[in-house]
């Protein structure tokens, strides 16, 4: 029986299964520093690595070319993707326990869809905005847009698909398609108008793609990743209790409007900085918190840094077949996380047929 | 003591409740009852806190309820919902160690999980902490929710005023864990647990309540002992069928069955 040694003998939020998750994570990212068109060694990118960390005091010299690769291409796309798989799967699994269903996906339920509304509109107008055209607003611009795009989805979807304390599947479910619908048609037009150049970024941008990561990006992406990384956690008690219904989670003593309002912002910002960088990413937001509740259980107490930990893992690795597959072509990662997202989550319906109302 | 003052409510132009007053005394068992649509539920979810009224304030030892800070409201008041649902596995242990959250600094202590196998055993489901939630039967599920509260109270050595609301606590339960229900309340009741229920049954209510209210679209239009309860004549029209009380033998509580018309 799966309890029957872990109560009272082990804290669940003891991180002891967080250790082989830390491990394999080093180790693919050393692996996607090693992997693409231009042939490295380890050595070679060990030492390139201390060379940047110590400012240049590392012994030993490194090319210049070598050095721009690894350090300027690939290491900032290894940690974009981390961050992206980290924010999506977190997401994924605090909205879950908001929505008090297992298969409320950012994706699925349109935060997604909203940021990308959000930030294909301010790609579209980009330009004709007063005071978006130059700087930091201007890099600031889609993010902020794809944020407010999110976070206003959340909050409607949480709105519509509560029915008197209790949050409809088919509704949450409905008001995701009709939210998507919406995204497809705005992204539709726009794509219409749009000349052959602006078209295939678009497209690239719809199907989820790491190939334009690099360090600004990335450091722009930090704190609203960070940030939501690191209070998230904090509510992770209030989540177990907002499992059992909202009522009950304000009768075993949480301040429920605070928690619900600090959960949809956080992820929506994660949500919304992820599209407007890298596109649409679906399904791991599903299926991370998943694996993560069949190997661990339920407990956000592991859940929310087991998830932050495999999501950044999975998406890591669909980042590396992605960019090898097919190289020295890209396939867009969305393609790859959908690939193997979708089908999985055929598999949770089918088990779950019995429960749902759809 | 928890003191609801002239409580009312209007939901969608509708008044669900009117000028309801009434006092919950820790030791005590008070039953509420009524007709479908009286206001019953929506009563014990204003005097727990859940819900604010439209006018009207509840009290506890004096003090507006809402004033109270959320965690320190947890630690003194539960409350079972008809129905509560869970979609995650959880073992059963660890839904009724979630009861422990208000008293929980960190994670838990020795001293949680003592109260919660505790809970446990007083609803019969010792032997079951390891199962996963989701698995159990209806019933199963309700009664690892009772035990869920009872953990929440359990603070023994500490006599301060605690209150439970139990909504319809017998719902899909049998006959014995019905009676598991109302042994259990009586004996929070006897340690100073203010014990408030909804239940449909008039029979049980007299047989587990101190006290009694009938509930009329929204108003309280009787209170008192079961035996007075029992024996008004208002209740065949509150609740618009003819009654016609009984002796049971060996038993001092009245026993209402319905008369042939």
């Amino acid at each position: 029986m799966r309890g029957k040694q872990r109560p009272g003998t082990e804290r669940p939020g003891g991180f002891r299964e967080l250790g082989p998750l830390l491990g394999a994570l080093l180790f693919l990212a050393l692996l996607g520093l090693n992997l693409g068109p231009m042939e490295t060694r380890l050595g070679e990118v060990l030492q390139i690595i201390g060379h940047r960390l110590t400012f240049g005091h590392w012994p030993g010299a490194v090319d210049a070319a070598h050095l721009a690769i690894i350090w300027d291409i690939r290491m900032p796309r290894i940690l974009v993707a981390m961050a992206v798989g980290a924010a999506l799967a977190t997401a994924g699994a605090c909205l879950q326990g908001l929505f008090r269903n297992p298969l409320a996906d950012p994706g699925l339920i349109g935060v997604s869809s909203g940021g990308a509304i959000g930030s294909i509109l301010a790609i579209a107008t980009l330009g004709w905005l007063p005071g978006s055209g130059t700087g930091l607003l201007a890099v600031l611009h889609v993010p902020f847009w794809a944020m407010a795009g999110a976070m206003l989805t959340t909050f409607t979807v949480y709105r519509i698909a509560r029915i008197a304390g209790k949050t409809h599947i088919s509704t949450l479910l409905l008001a995701g398609i009709a939210v998507n619908a919406l995204a497809g048609s705005i992204v539709g037009a726009v794509l219409y108008l749009s000349d052959n150049d602006a078209l295939r970024r678009f497209t690239f941008w719809t199907l989820g793609s790491l190939h334009t990561a690099g360090w600004q990006s990335f450091f722009i992406m930090l704190p609203f990743i960070g940030i939501p990384l690191l209070i998230l956690p904090r509510f992770r008690t209030a989540l177990n209790a907002f499992l059992l219904g909202e009522a009950e989670a304000y009768h075993l003593g949480f301040n429920t409007q605070l928690t619900k309002r600090v959960v949809v912002v956080l992820c929506a910002l994660m949500v919304g900085v992820t599209v407007a960088f890298c596109g649409l990413i679906g399904f791991v937001g599903l299926v991370v918190p998943h694996l993560v509740r069949l190997l661990w259980g339920p407990d956000f107490r592991r859940l929310i840094p087991a998830s932050a930990l495999l999501g950044a893992l999975l998406v890591l690795a669909a980042d590396l077949l992605a960019r090898t597959i097919n190289a020295p072509a890209e396939v867009p990662i969305g393609v790859v996380t959908s690939l193997v997202g979708a089908p999985f989550f055929l598999y949770l319906i089918h088990r779950r047929k019995r429960q749902l109302s759809v | 003591m928890l003191s609801g003052k002239q409580i009312s409510l209007t939901l969608g132009g509708r008044d669900i409740l009117r000028e309801a007053s009434l006092d919950l005394e820790p030791g005590r068992i008070t039953a509420i009852l009524g007709p479908n649509g009286a206001g019953k539920t929506s009563l014990l979810r204003i005097l727990s806190g859940e819900w604010h009224p439209t006018r009207g304030q509840v009290l506890i030892e004096d003090e507006p309820l809402h004033s109270i800070p959320i965690r320190r409201l947890g630690q003194v008041r539960a409350y079972l919902h008809q129905e509560s649902s869970l979609d995650f596995a959880f073992s059963v242990l660890e839904v009724v160690l979630l009861g422990r959250s208000p008293h929980m600094r960190g994670g838990e202590r020795p001293d949680d999980y003592t109260a919660a196998r505790r809970a446990l055993l007083q609803v019969d489901l010792q032997d079951r902490e390891g199962d996963s939630y989701t698995a159990l039967s209806g019933g199963e599920k309700q009664r690892v929710h009772l035990a869920r509260v009872l953990a929440q109270l359990d603070s023994p050595g500490h006599q301060e005023p605690r209150y439970l609301f139990l909504d319809e606590p017998t719902n899909n339960l049998d006959l014995s864990h019905q009676r598991t229900v109302f042994r259990v309340a009586r004996s929070l009741a006897r340690e100073r647990v203010a014990v408030c229920l909804v239940i449909h049954d008039l029979n049980q209510a007299f047989q587990v309540a101190d006290e009694v209210l009938v509930l009329e679209e929204g108003r309280i239009a009787l209170r008192g002992s079961p035996l007075a309860i029992a024996s008004s004549p208002e209740c065949e029209r509150i609740f618009g069928v003819p009654l016609m009380r009984v002796e049971v033998p060996g038993s001092s509580c009245p026993y209402l069955v319905l008369r042939d018309q």
